[in-house]
């Protein structure tokens, strides 16, 4: 019980994480797009205000579901955790390289409102990126339990990473709809990015329940590498109190400026 | 790592200082009606969007790079002091979503106190985040909450862990110094732009900096006591003390000062202070330690004078105050704050080896031995340059432009 409690907290933090990075990646890069194709002269377009209005003040946020996804994971699994280490050397890499290029991106776009082509070129490029290489490098192998170990599964990688690609372009559209509606009457475009979001979340966490009681398959099970049961009771009990903290902090700053 | 951590702590050191400057500068705007201020915390705002931007994702990359770089090290790591990061999880939420809220509803409340009060959250998380990541540190040098027999972790206490011995005296140096540097950068700000305020905002600065400077020296001279009992072969090396002797002199900057350090370790001349000969020579640490210890000390030294330089000639010889004299020394004495923050977390991980948890595991076998290291030592330091620059252009451009409005 308490391990399957323990693996639903980096699970969820990193689903929530996973949604919130393909609307962000997906509005930056419509909103990219306009200064790349044709004479480069369109700069500030609608898609540009809606991204700086709803991504900027709470993209600094989202980083953060990442980061926890990963801390709970090591603090609730601390022998398991390195193995994924070790093995996802090389996608995890590949990953923070592209995270650094998106974030020197977002900052000359949206903080320094800067107009080269080029910049916005490797923002969009980052942005596409980011979430493929996290899907196709990462996701597969945390979420199924299986480690890589022959081309079949870097095929597999290959697929979910184009499956992310293709999410982030769609959900970057269905926010934009939502946000264009946003204050008319027209409820079709909230209820739309509501089932993404549902569509998505059945897909992700019936392949992570299908997985239990592993998580890496086959020697670690949730209930062999959970850490020792006192240290288990003091996180989960740290957690319950910073997620009743947090959880208003979260609904203020998205009532205040998505919602 | 070490490229990773020591951008790192630059950038969290300003994450630490500026909400607390910012908070203040609004609320003095609002105490004394003075528009001048919440100009100050307005325009701040910004250096404090922009870092925390690159500290997340400098603190997203050291994070992964534990995880991979440093397996044997996450494996007591994640078992024995997770808990810290596991509460600074929480806490970094709180700041980003404070962060977003403070930087763009300037304008949102009539009653200037409603986000005034949205200030206080940042203030608190970071400082938070301050202690709770410096608590891990601590324990790194002080490992206590777990028993270690042949390897395996077991009896595992992790509040003990977490405020473990080296907490009160590590945390508290290191923050102050954290708001102090702060303080002094500002400070150095103020002295190079021409503003109808720079007088104001230096005042406000250099008081700061005087208050902060004299709490680092005060908890720096706690800290050096608690190591001398501690951790007395890091200690030894800081001081560069070869023999084990009562009447031991102080050294610094090749100065002698005979039996000061036994006075100031343990009040008498007869306190016997331990050398480096009490201990076996392969688990000395590094002994350039010593000029980086050396450097710490005249930087807070330095850091005590020149604001009280400030002030008495902004007294009793205003012309000096403001000449060009006194605005390089304040610009050199903000740059060196800052190298003074990174030598004395030098001063700490390096007197710490060859160990990376003192007496438990050996740095030498703490990282991975895969080969694909060789790929991060390459690339991170130079996205590090890349990103260090991008910030400091960013900074720079966004105030130049907004310099005449």
């Amino acid at each position: 019980m308490i391990a399957h409690l323990a693996i639903f907290i980096p699970v969820t933090s990193f689903f929530i994480y996973a949604i919130l990075l393909f609307i962000e990646c997906g509005v930056t890069m419509l909103a990219c797009w306009p200064a790349l194709i044709g004479d480069g002269t369109a700069n500030v377009g609608e898609n540009m205000d809606l991204a700086l209005r709803y991504v900027t003040p709470v993209w600094e946020a989202t980083n953060v579901f990442l980061v926890f996804a990963i801390i709970s994971l090591a603090a609730l699994f601390p022998v398991a955790t390195p193995v994924w280490g070790r093995t996802l050397i090389v996608p995890l890499f590949i990953f923070l390289v592209v995270v650094a290029a998106r974030i020197v991106g977002m900052l000359y776009v949206f903080y320094q409102r800067g107009k080269r082509r080029a910049m916005k070129a490797l923002l969009f490029v980052a942005d596409l990126l980011a979430p493929a290489v996290l899907f196709g490098g990462v996701v597969p192998f945390f979420l199924t339990g299986s480690l890589p170990h022959n081309a079949l599964t870097w095929s597999f990688s290959f697929v979910v990473g184009s499956f992310a690609a293709i999410a982030t372009i769609v959900f970057g559209l269905l926010f934009l709809n939502y946000a264009q509606a946003r204050g008319k009457h027209d409820r079709l475009p909230a209820v739309e990015l509501l089932l993404g979001v549902l569509f998505f979340g059945i897909a992700y966490f019936v392949t992570a329940i299908h997985q239990l009681p592993y998580i890496i398959y086959p020697s670690f099970t949730i209930t062999n590498s959970i850490t020792d049961p006192q240290s288990a009771i003091i996180l989960l009990g740290v957690c319950a109190v910073g997620i009743v903290i947090t959880v208003p902090a979260l609904a203020l700053l998205y009532f205040l400026f998505v919602l | 790592m070490g490229t990773t951590m020591a951008f790192h702590i630059a950038l969290a050191l300003f994450g630490v200082g500026i909400p607390f400057m910012i908070s203040l500068a609004e609320l003095l705007g609002i105490m004394r009606r003075d528009a001048d201020f919440t100009t100050m915390a307005k325009r701040w705002t910004f250096a404090m969007a922009t870092l925390f931007v690159v500290g997340a994702v400098s603190g997203t990359i050291v994070a992964v790079l534990f995880m991979v770089l440093l397996p044997p090290f996450m494996a007591i790591a994640s078992k024995v002091i997770i808990l810290p990061f596991t509460i600074e999880g929480f806490a970094f939420f709180i700041e980003a979503i404070f962060l977003g809220i403070y930087a763009y509803t300037w304008d949102r409340w009539k009653n200037p106190w409603v986000h005034w009060l949205t200030s206080i959250p940042i203030l608190i998380a970071s400082c938070a985040s301050a202690f709770l990541i410096t608590t891990v540190n601590a324990f790194m040098n002080t490992p206590q909450g777990f028993t270690d027999i042949n390897g395996v972790i077991a009896n595992v206490h992790p509040w003990l862990a977490m405020f473990n011995a080296a907490v009160p005296t590590e945390t508290s140096h290191s923050i102050l110094s954290y708001y102090a540097t702060t303080a002094f950068v500002f400070a150095a700000v103020a002295v190079t732009v021409t503003k109808p305020y720079h007088k104001k905002m230096l005042a406000f600065s250099m008081v700061l900096a005087l208050g902060f400077s004299l709490a680092v020296v005060a908890t720096g001279d706690s800290s050096a006591r608690f190591i001398a009992q501690n951790e007395p072969e890091k200690f030894a090396a800081a001081e560069s003390v070869m023999q084990t002797e009562p009447n031991a002199p102080l050294v610094i900057g090749g100065i002698k000062m005979p039996e000061l350090l036994s006075i100031l370790v343990g009040g008498s001349r007869k306190t016997v202070v331990k050398g480096l000969d009490s201990f076996d020579p392969t688990t000395w640490p590094p002994l350039v330690v010593h000029y980086f210890f050396d450097l710490m000390v005249l930087i807070g030294v330095l850091m005590l004078i020149v604001p009280i330089l400030l002030f008495l000639f902004w007294k009793w010889r205003p012309r000096w105050a403001f000449g060009k004299a006194m605005r390089w020394l304040i610009v050199i004495t903000g740059i060196l704050s800052v190298v003074g923050v990174e030598v004395g977390w030098m001063l700490t991980e390096l007197g710490r080896q060859p160990y990376v948890i003192r007496n438990v595991l050996l740095t030498s076998d703490a990282f991975t031995t895969s080969h694909a290291v060789i790929a991060y030592a390459v690339v991170f330091p130079i996205a590090y340059v890349v990103l260090s620059g991008l910030t400091i252009w960013i900074l720079l451009s966004h105030y130049r432009s907004h310099n005449d409005s």
